[in-house]
């Protein structure tokens, strides 16, 4: 069977997933050991001769890119976007003896998700929303030659947002309304993207609508680990580049331990390199006061809706990225909503916003910038959201759309014989009554009605039933012309018990109730309070 | 004595033999751990270095970080969950035919099952059924190479 899969070509991660599964991804997990792991580091490393022929992606290749940094390929995604170069032309890594061009690299990739994935299936691939059309046909073509046909492209903020939509199922309209707008802050290891979307109705269904992308920022949870590096090591003296690398990775361990609660000071050791661990060792300190403030501080600073984000006027620079000069997410956050009306809602998606101080520091300037209260969308999965909702949104295009309004999507009507003396030939005309409307809750019910009907008891009879996807009709609503106007569906058998004294007929209301698995109950309530139950299936398809 | 010392010898070839043999006819996956564990976390160092030289607070410092990499490979490569749902200090019964790798019983025990007693530890269970698979022809006992430095 087909299945439909969504996949994250990130800049530093790359999953795949179904809307409810994410899947271990096949790859070299360290020297000589083949192994699995649900996120596959997009890292590239070109072996020495002895170690293998063909380049090697996921932990290992990450593992060997601070081991020896000219042979390995990283952040591909944020080259594959980068204007002034040819994305085709093997210039990857900068300083590297063997090379690989950003497109061939990014397919390298995806080939190493292919036994994941099989003939037929449906598959969604993400891109940042700032992608051009040419990052964009380019990251089709690094598909194409990874084997993948017919590929959907996504943008990756409404990926972010369909797995929101998915994991809340029909409590989303607790939190948001047609016609509102979400900001959806990504913030990854190496970039952030701010994008901002409304929620449309389309034909009674939800679809999203982008108002405004800002630009690829590459600017993440990488440079906070750096700053600290950087300052850190003015403590422990000279250090070589892998002492360095090494002091990087401590700091990144660092920072997560900022935000929980208790010790006051931290330490920072740098292993000894050889096996005198700790004898080897350097270390310092930092304390949770000035590492807090650090990353608040310096990358998360309040500021005013008119910040300008700055630039150095720089002569020459080494070639290379285009990192971003301005490291304050929130200068990013002014420019970005200068000029919009306020979000209703923020969506927060990426790693680095997990520290829960952090995003409650974003909702603090954001609210700051507009004045009124904003919310956050809760329960956001932070790393695999994108390809989820990727997955999710295969679905939604499929047909299993996501309705704006909750409740049952057609009115049903149960068929009623007019009451007239009998014809020969011709059975009694039947009129069709509204016993559960369009938009009814599941878990609710109707009132009793108000009419009685003769209900037949103790012999065989049959219940017809029918529906309309219109909403024009409400409960009790009887419909003459219903061969023009509702599509029948199977009918209801059943032998209705009868007691000791009752006639062919017994007259009763009706009174209906939709369960929370989709079963329209249909209530028959005679005068003396005797109950008959009639059920119908509304999520089998007729 | 010297039939002891014969015997001695006897013991220690017959020994030296039979743990080489089970080395090299086995899958050597306790050293695939410990590689993962050594590389990623440095752990071997760890318990081949001397401690008697430094102070609490130096191992404290150092063994932080190879707590955090070791549970991270211990997550990622074994994934251990409690074996048993209940909380520590609950009562619990131990039914007649119970399974001796899943309980261990202590204490007072006397009788034959249900026995009633109180939970002391969960227990483990790994969720993960195999370690990364080893690539390269066996190794023979390397557990981490040496590392040599081009400048």
């Amino acid at each position: 069977m087909s299945r439909i899969i969504g996949i994250d070509l990130g800049t530093t991660n790359t999953t795949l997933s179904t809307r409810d599964q994410t899947f271990s991804i096949p790859q070299r997990v360290d020297t000589g050991l083949e192994g699995e792991s649900t996120q596959l580091p997009s890292f590239l490393y070109f072996p020495l001769p002895e170690e293998g022929a063909r380049p090697f992606v996921g932990q290992w290749a990450k593992q060997r890119a601070s081991e020896t940094p000219d042979r390995v390929i990283t952040s591909a995604k944020s080259w594959l976007c980068h204007g002034a170069i040819d994305r085709r032309a093997p210039l990857l890594p900068l300083n590297g003896e063997q090379k690989m061009s950003p497109v061939a690299a990014s397919a390298a990739f995806l080939k190493q998700l292919a036994p994941l994935i099989q003939k037929g299936d449906q598959v969604l691939l993400t891109v940042p929303a700032s992608f051009d059309p040419s990052a964009r046909d380019l990251t089709l073509e690094a598909a194409t030659e990874a084997g993948l046909t017919d590929v959907i492209l996504l943008e990756e903020p409404q990926a972010a947002f369909y797995a929101w939509l998915h994991t809340q199922g029909d409590q989303w309209r607790h939190y948001l309304k047609v016609g509102e707008t979400v900001l959806v802050i990504d913030c990854g290891g190496g970039t952030t993207d701010l994008s901002l979307i409304k929620v449309v109705d389309e034909a009674g269904e939800l679809s999203l609508r982008r108002i405004k992308v800002g630009p690829h920022l590459l600017l993440g949870g990488d440079n906070m680990d750096m700053a600290f590096a950087y300052r850190l090591a003015e403590r422990l003296g000279t250090l070589d580049e892998r002492q360095f690398e090494l002091l990087i990775a401590a700091c990144r361990q660092a920072k997560e331990r900022l935000f929980e609660e208790g010790q006051e000071t931290l330490s920072i050791v740098i292993p000894g390199r050889g096996s005198r661990l700790i004898g080897g060792a350097l270390k310092t300190t930092l304390t949770r006061e000035e590492g807090l403030e650090w990353i608040l501080e310096g990358f998360f600073p309040l500021v005013t809706s008119d910040e300008k984000c700055v630039t150095a006027a720089r002569g020459l620079q080494q070639w290379g990225l285009p990192f971003a000069e301005e490291v304050r997410v929130t200068a990013h956050l002014a420019a970005f909503l200068a000029g919009e009306a306020a979000p209703d809602a923020i969506l927060f998606n990426g790693g680095t916003l997990k520290p829960e101080k952090l995003r409650a520091r974003l909702l603090e300037q954001i609210q700051l910038f507009t004045q009124r209260p904003v919310r956050e969308l809760p329960g956001a999965d932070l790393d695999y959201a994108v390809s989820r909702g990727a997955a999710y949104y295969g679905h939604v295009r499929q047909g299993e759309g996501i309705r704006i309004r909750g409740g049952i999507n057609r009115s049903y009507f149960v068929g009623v014989e007019e009451a007239r003396p009998a014809v020969p030939g011709f059975s009694p005309p039947l009129k069709a009554f509204c016993v559960a409307p369009f938009g009814m809750e599941e878990g609710t019910e109707q009132p009793l009605t108000l009419e009685r009907f003769a209900l037949a008891v103790g012999a065989p009879s049959v219940f017809r039933f029918f529906c309309s996807t219109k909403e024009a009709y409400p409960f009790g609503h009887l419909v003459k012309d219903w061969k023009q106007q509702l599509i029948e569906l199977h009918p209801v058998e059943a032998q209705l018990e009868k007691q000791e004294g009752d006639g062919a007929t017994i007259p009763v209301r009706l009174q209906s109730r939709v369960t929370e698995l989709g079963i329209l109950e249909l209530w028959a309530i005679a005068d003396d309070r005797r109950k008959w139950k009639l059920e119908f299936d509304l999520r089998k398809p007729s | 004595m010297e039939w002891k010392k014969a015997f001695q010898a006897f013991w220690s070839v017959l020994l030296g033999k039979v743990s080489a043999r089970q080395f090299e006819g086995k899958d050597p996956s306790h050293l695939r751990l410990l590689a993962l564990l050594q590389s990623q976390a440095r752990l071997l160092d760890f318990l081949q270095e001397d401690l008697s030289s430094y102070n609490d607070a130096e191992i404290g410092a150092a063994v932080r970080k190879i707590h955090a990499d070791a549970s991270k490979v211990l997550e990622e490569h074994v994934t251990l969950r409690p074996l048993i749902t209940e909380a520590e200090g609950a009562a619990i019964q131990i039914p007649p035919g119970f399974d001796p790798r899943h309980y261990k019983v202590v204490g007072k025990v006397k009788g034959n099952p249900p026995y009633t007693g109180t939970v002391i530890h969960r227990g483990w269970k790994a969720h993960k059924e195999s370690l990364p698979r080893s690539v390269q022809e066996d190794a023979k006992g390397i557990v981490a190479p040496a590392e040599i430095e081009v400048k």
